[in-house]
């Protein structure tokens, strides 16, 4: 029986190798006869590097594609990243504590001011995203991040951030989305670009587009922090079995 | 960077991904393959949006600003990518979710060996 399950892995192996060949070869002449490398296809994109700045006041222009011009697509992403974090916690009940693990001195030393620093970073990529490289979902895993070393240190099996992740979860989603009303109501389109815009390329600027970032920031670092406390803290073999 | 360099680094990504994807029977590892496969495939889209000796499309100071246009690379790609980044990270999480629950249930994370689900 081994042998017949190893010769049908050979066989179907080479398959395999032969379907990726032939994919990876098409994928290759397609690739460098049909899209040249190196050179401009720009087609709309023209419009939004010229009116970008002027329209948004954000000098980071993937931010103003990502807030205004295609800001559907972002609240659609953020949509799939909470019924992601949903599904984690169909799969993951809530139980005893499975994964403790137990203090050590680095660990420990560490958990005291590496979260606080961490967070400060988060919270710096955050509030640049309209300006510079950065932003909400950057910031956000950043954040997260720094508030995982909070959670592999628990010592009780106490749910350490629970209630307020998800309250801070739904009211962000809310707020992005009250934001983009208002600009549909008062602006006549979803998600517009409106508030004072400031001095492009300062912190102060490209009026509701840090605000939005801010929302994404929190919303993405508590979707997180959820998704991971769900994996340090779910329940043991026998409930589910 | 040579002109062939993204596009062939990404193509290999993505084929290597797939083959894991393929003859992998551990379900963790089929999640690995499946990373990887994600990454050539965000850098194929940043690669497409290229523009040879072009900058990123931050326009910081006024000059650029008033002449952007062919003088910074596409951002509507990045914008997608960073989409995409997103998107398969919860697919990962969700992944991940899914090999804590197998193990847990049939003490495997082996697809070859879940012969309970068939049918």
């Amino acid at each position: 029986m081994l042998e017949g399950i190893n010769r049908k892995y050979d066989i179907s192996g080479i398959i395999a190798s032969l379907v990726v060949l032939a994919f990876s070869g098409l994928l290759i002449y397609l690739l460098y006869t049909q899209i040249p490398y190196g050179q401009d296809k720009m087609l709309v994109s023209k419009d939004y590097i010229k009116m970008g700045v002027n329209s948004t006041g954000a000098t980071n222009l993937v931010t103003s594609v990502v807030l205004s011009f295609r800001g559907l697509d972002t609240l659609g992403e953020v949509t799939v990243l909470f019924a992601s974090a949903m599904a984690v916690g169909l799969f993951l009940l809530p139980g005893a504590g499975m994964w403790q693990r137990e203090e050590n001195f680095v660990l420990r030393v560490a958990s005291r001011f590496l979260p606080y620093l961490i967070i400060l970073i988060g919270i710096y990529i955050v509030s640049q995203g309209h300006v510079s490289p950065g932003g909400g979902f950057q910031g956000g895993v950043v954040i997260s991040s720094g508030l995982l070393l909070k959670l592999i240190l628990k010592r009780e099996k106490e749910s350490g951030f629970g209630g307020l992740v998800h309250a801070l979860e739904s009211l962000m989603g809310a707020g992005f989305v009250a934001l983009a009303l208002v600009g549909l109501v008062k602006y006549g389109s979803f998600l517009y670009s409106f508030g004072p815009k400031g001095v492009p390329g300062t912190l102060l600027s490209a009026g509701v587009l840090p605000v939005l970032y801010a929302f994404i920031g929190v919303k993405v670092a508590s979707e997180f922090v959820a998704i991971l406390e769900r994996f340090t803290s779910s329940g043991e073999e026998d409930e589910r079995a | 960077m040579n002109a062939l360099d993204f596009y062939a680094l990404s193509v290999f990504l993505i084929g290597l991904g797939l083959m894991g994807v393929f003859l992998n029977r551990d379900f963790v590892k089929i999640l690995i393959s499946l990373s990887v496969l994600e990454s050539g495939v965000n850098l194929l889209i940043v690669s497409i949006g290229y523009v040879r000796g072009r900058i990123a499309p931050i326009l910081f100071s006024k000059e650029l600003q008033a002449s952007a246009v062919g003088k910074v690379v596409d951002p509507v790609p990045q914008a997608l990518v960073l989409t995409a980044i997103v998107i398969g990270l919860g697919l990962l999480a969700v992944g991940l979710g899914m090999a804590v629950w197998m193990h847990r249930r049939f003490g495997t994370t082996d697809v070859s060996e879940l012969k309970d689900l068939a049918g």
